[in-house]
This record gives structure tokens, C-alpha cells and sequence, in this order.
């Protein structure tokens, strides 16, 4: 009766029961605030308690209508962050890859600078050396592309650097493909997960911005994040919590794509 | 169909970083339709050679010339030439028609001659019923057919083959082995394969190159290989000969190790001979009969090897050698040893004198 054994064993060890009970309690931590929050957003008079004077759609209606020009306005900066990011990261994550030039560490370092700097400096020192640009939004775009960029070009570097896609370009080279036709034909396919994981991580990562977009923004830019700063602020907490319940819909699902896409393998080598 | 072509390695230098050699000053001629295997230990430079042929690697040094042109500066995607790696590096998001058809879709072949070739090189290969397979699920052998037919569909004038069968199961690879060879006959392409598996190269080859820290150590067919290694890495590659030095006593004569006479192919007048002797080629006497002539055998190691004992000692007066025997023996124990009766040793190296490599089967 081996597998018998094998299971009282399992059972008996007492470092793993200790492991799983604290990943129970971190996860129930983790996780309590998201009902909480949908009963709050959905109660009448939140103050008196739970569901107090009935359940209501009202709050989350009004907080769709407080947020909803900064939500479209935060889907069309992601996506522009979105299409900077890529047309700038892709060509440098495969230089970093592939080429091993003078410089390449000092270029991986300057890429990676922003993720050890403070969003805060990050936002000051653009104010400081581009104060015209700041009313135009640009300095918030600028902002975003550099604080998202470590994380495109980290995800991207593994992927393409990989020794069995170089030998499958390769090959593709003998049979006749050009280097245009092996991008398209052999390399793009075959880091398409991690490219679309990486995408999403920056449009995720661009839609919860705080720090760097807190000092950038203008009352013609704002991102949602900052709306549901100030909705907190001056707002009932009902409403608050309905934009929050609002904003999860919009990067709980981004966050889960990243990891039915492989995201807990992304930054390995 | 392109016609096969020729190779010519013409001193032919790579380094990968400045002054260290991977190969050094390589003289090949292939002639078209020929098998030729590059064989050698690990790190010997076989893989860049064909790197060098597949144009992914420019020769530091030397020429390269396929069908007679020199082909150093044409880019890889121009040389025709089929390269398998031995990864076989697939393009795992096509299933096995899709690779097939990759480099006829890369020159824009036309639907109706390349749906007509596809299924030839399918049939070729036998994996037509795969054809719709994901190349993910197929099993290594498969793989392998795969990789080698989606070389082959472009017509390729060499094909270059990496260590083809070192990522299947050593059960499977004798009759993949037998199957490649016969693939490679009727496709009728010039071919140079690399492998580190010396029995793999004797099966295989028209001629084989052994190579050695990025030199042509010899080149010549099986046979030639086999029976006259030139020179002591060769022969101890092959067959794990140990190589003595034995000194003629008559013609086609030698003598091994006090009291062991051996006969070997040579034709001239050479004192002092290096013999290659295989584990084939010396065998143990029954218990003592002093009438007749014997070396003196001090079994070390006792391995056995299914049909035989492995026996690795010392041949008194020559040095360590290893001989098959049909029963265990007791290690440090003396026992007599003879040549095979009738049984031709090679000899290693060339003759000084003639200044040819010596033709065993002038010998008689």
C-alpha cells in the first residue's frame, strides 16, 4: 500500500501544513476587500452597516458617470503608451538580445533606470526640464512610456533571446527567408505569448499608474487613477467604492490574461 | 530539381574570437551526390563546418566553393543549401505540412508545383500521414523526417545534416539510422553529416573526414579508415584500437609482445611498425600448452558485454590492450595470448619509405 503511505507522510510534515495555512490566510487576506467592496458600492446608507436601507444599483451608476470620460480617456493613453512602448521596446529588447555591442550594458541599465527611481522624481524631472509640454498632456504620455518600458523590454529580452528560436531564424535563413520574412514568419510567432503578456502587463501597468501621473496630470488629462484619488477625497464612500469596483473591471481581466499567457515564466531566462 | 553539388573546403580558417582556431586550414573535396561524414570528439569544429557551408558562419580564412564558385560572401538565403540542426529547431507554431512548405512559400513557389512537391517530400519521408499534425505531438524519429523534409523540399544542392540521430533513443537509432540512409540514396542530394559516433559514420559514409581540435586528421572511405588508420587518434577513435609498436620480423610480419607474431599489411622494409589492435583481433588460449608460441595476458577489468567478457589488461612487454573472451577470467592472473589465426591486423600511419598509406587488400 504504497500511495497510502505515501499520503500520511504528506500530511504528517509539519513545514508544509505551516506553509499552506499562511498561503490560506494571505490569500483570504488579499481577496476579503473585492466583496467587500461590491457590498459597500451596492448598500444605501453604507455608515448604518451592512446592506443598510436596502441594495442599490444607484452608486455604481453615478460613479460610472463621474469616471467615465477619465476611464475612455486612460483606455486611449494606454494604448498610446501601448504603441510608443512597443515601437521603441521591441528594437531595443532585440538589440539587447541578439547583439552584443559596446554600450549594451549602459543601454539595459538606462532602460531599467526608472524601475529604481521613485515615480515621484520621475515626474519632477520631466516637470523641470520640459515645463512647456506640460499642459499639452505629452509630459503624462512621456511620463508613462518611461516607467512602462523596464517591463516590455525585461519580458521581451528572454523571449527573444532564447538559443532555439535564434537556430529556428536560422533555418528559416537557409530556406531562403529574409530577414523581414523571418521577423514576421518565425520570430513574431514564436514570442507571441510573451509579446502579448508584455502588452498587457504595460496596459495594465499604465491604466493603475499613480505616482508619475499624480504631478502630470491636467484637468484636460486626467487617468482614471487619479479621478478615484480624488472621488475618495470629496466623494461618499459608496461612490468611491463603486469606482473602485469599476476600475477592477477594467485590470482584474488584463491580469488574468497575463497568466493564462505564462506570466509567472515571464522575466525568466 | 537542382542538381547536387560539389563542396570544396579550399584551407579554410574560422575562429570565433580572434587567434583561438576552431577549424584550421581544412582541405575537403565532396563531389556531388556523395555522402560524406564529419566525424570526431566533441569541440572538434565539424558543427561550424557546416555553418561555414550553410553561409551562417564566413570563413575567417580560405575558400569555399560550391559547384566550383566561391561562395564566401553569398548570404545563406542564397546558397541553397539544407541545414538540420540537431535540435532540428522546427517552427513549433506549423504543423508538419506548414514546415514542409516553409522555404517553397519563402521563394513564392507556385500553389500548384508547390501542393505537388510538398506531398513528394512528405511521401519521401514517409510522414504523409502526419502531414495535419501540430509538430509538438510527433515522437523524435519524427521529428527528424520532418526537419530533414522540410530541407529537402526546396531542392537544396547540400544538404547539412547536425548530429541527426543523437537526440533519438539509442533502441531506435540503428533502424532510424538504416532508414536515413536510405532517404539520403534516392533524394540523391551531396550530403555532409556530423556525428561524434565513430559506428555511425563506418555505416553511413561514402567517405568519412575524422577531424580533431579543428583539423582533418584523415579522409578516406570506411574501409580505408578502418583498416589503415593514419595515425594513432585515428585508430584509437575507431574501434578503440590500442596502438603498439611492433618490429618486423619477416614479410608481412610482425612481432607484437614477446612470443606474439601477427600478420599485418605491409609491403616494404620498415623495422618499426605501429599496429592498431582492436579488442577483435587477439584471443585468449586455452590453459597452458607450451609447444606453442604465446604472448603473456594480465586481465585488469572484466566487463561483460552480452555475447563476451571485456577483457582490458596488460600484454607483457607492449602495453594495455582489451580482447573479448567467451568466459570470465580471474583479474592478475598470467594467461597466454595469440593473434586470431588468419586475421590481418591494421597498421597505422604512412609509410615512410613508400609515402602511401598501406592498401590492405594488396596485401593479400
Amino acid at each position: 500500500m504504497k500511495p497510502l503511505a505515501c499520503k500520511r507522510q504528506h500530511a504528517a510534515d509539519p513545514v508544509t501544513a505551516i506553509g499552506q495555512g499562511f498561503t490560506l490566510a494571505a490569500v483570504i487576506l488579499c481577496l476579503a476587500p473585492v466583496p467587500l467592496l461590491i457590498v459597500v458600492a451596492t448598500t444605501v446608507n453604507w455608515p448604518l452597516g451592512f446592506w443598510a436601507g436596502g441594495v442599490t444599483t444607484n452608486w455604481l451608476w453615478q460613479g460610472w458617470e463621474t469616471v467615465r470620460p477619465y476611464a475612455l480617456f486612460s483606455l486611449r493613453l494606454a494604448c498610446t503608451v501601448l504603441a510608443i512602448d512597443l515601437a521603441v521596446g521591441l528594437p531595443a529588447a532585440w538589440l539587447i538580445a541578439r547583439h552584443n555591442f559596446i554600450g549594451r550594458q549602459a543601454l539595459m541599465a538606462l532602460i531599467n533606470l526608472p524601475l529604481a527611481i521613485p515615480g515621484i522624481a520621475i515626474a519632477l524631472a520631466l516637470i523641470l526640464a520640459y515645463p512647456a509640454a506640460r499642459a499639452s498632456g505629452l509630459l503624462l504620455l512621456l511620463g508613462q512610456v518611461i516607467y512602462t518600458l523596464p517591463f516590455l523590454v525585461a519580458t521581451l529580452v528572454p523571449a527573444l533571446a532564447q538559443a532555439a528560436l535564434i537556430e529556428r531564424e536560422a533555418v528559416a535563413c537557409t530556406l531562403g527567408a529574409s530577414a523581414m520574412q523571418r521577423l514576421w514568419y518565425v520570430t513574431l510567432p514564436s514570442i507571441r505569448s510573451a509579446l502579448l503578456a508584455a502588452l498587457i502587463l504595460v496596459f495594465t501597468l499604465s491604466m493603475g499608474e499613480f505616482n508619475v501621473s499624480f504631478f502630470l496630470f491636467t484637468p484636460l488629462n486626467k487617468t482614471l487613477p487619479i479621478e478615484l484619488y480624488s472621488a475618495y477625497i470629496t466623494n461618499r464612500v459608496e461612490v468611491a467604492a463603486a469606482i473602485t469596483a469599476i476600475f477592477l473591471f477594467f485590470v482584474v481581466p488584463a491580469a488574468i490574461a497575463i497568466e493564462w499567457l505564462g506570466g509567472s515564466k515571464i522575466g525568466q531566462a | 530539381m537542382t542538381s547536387p553539388a560539389s563542396v570544396v573546403f579550399d584551407h579554410i580558417f574560422y575562429a570565433y574570437t580572434p587567434g583561438r582556431w576552431v577549424v584550421q586550414d581544412i582541405c575537403l573535396e565532396v563531389q556531388p551526390g556523395e555522402i560524406v561524414v564529419l566525424v570526431g570528439p566533441s569541440g572538434c569544429g565539424k558543427s561550424t563546418l557546416l555553418r561555414l557551408v550553410a553561409g551562417l558562419l564566413i570563413p575567417t580564412q580560405g575558400r569555399l566553393l560550391l559547384d566550383g564558385i566561391n561562395t564566401s560572401t553569398l548570404a545563406p538565403e542564397k546558397r541553397l543549401v539544407g541545414w538540420v540542426p540537431q535540435s532540428y529547431a522546427l517552427f513549433e507554431h506549423l504543423n508538419v505540412r506548414d514546415n514542409v512548405a516553409f522555404g517553397l512559400r519563402m521563394r513564392r513557389v507556385a500553389k500548384e508545383a508547390m501542393s505537388r512537391r510538398i506531398s513528394e517530400m512528405l511521401e519521401l519521408c514517409r510522414i504523409a500521414e502526419l502531414a495535419d499534425r501540430p509538430v509538438t505531438q510527433l515522437s523524435g524519429g519524427q521529428r527528424q523526417r520532418v526537419a530533414i523534409a522540410r530541407a529537402l523540399a526546396v531542392s537544396p544542392r547540400v544538404l547539412l545534416l547536425d548530429e541527426p540521430l543523437a537526440a533519438l533513443d539509442p533502441q531506435l537509432r540503428a533502424a532510424i539510422r538504416a532508414d536515413l540512409q536510405v532517404l539520403l540514396r534516392a533524394s540523391g542530394v551531396t550530403t555532409l553529416f556530423v556525428t561524434h559516433d565513430q559506428e555511425e559514420a563506418l555505416a553511413i559514409a561514402d567517405r568519412v573526414a575524422v577531424l580533431q581540435a579543428g583539423q582533418v586528421e584523415q579522409f578516406g572511405t570506411p574501409q580505408q579508415i578502418w583498416q589503415s588508420p593514419a595515425n594513432s587518434f585515428v585508430a584509437q577513435f575507431f574501434g578503440g584500437a590500442t596502438v603498439l609498436t611492433a618490429r618486423r620480423i619477416g614479410p608481412g610480419r610482425v612481432r607484437l609482445a614477446p612470443g606474439l607474431e601477427a600478420d599485418v599489411p605491409l609491403h616494404c622494409d620498415d623495422q618499426v611498425v605501429q599496429v592498431a589492435v582492436r579488442s577483435g583481433d587477439l584471443e585468449l588460449l586455452p590453459e597452458v600448452s607450451p609447444s606453442t608460441e604465446a604472448g603473456q595476458f594480465i586481465p585488469m577489468t572484466v566487463e561483460f558485454a552480452g555475447d563476451a567478457f571485456r577483457i582490458t589488461g596488460e600484454l607483457i612487454g607492449a602495453g594495455r590492450v582489451t580482447l573479448l573472451h567467451n568466459r570470465p577470467v580471474i583479474p592478475g592472473q598470467r594467461y597466454p595470448v595469440r593473434a586470431k589465426p588468419g586475421h590481418i591486423l591494421s597498421t597505422v600511419g604512412q609509410c615512410p619509405y613508400c609515402n602511401q598509406a598501406r592498401d590492405p587488400s594488396q596485401s593479400g
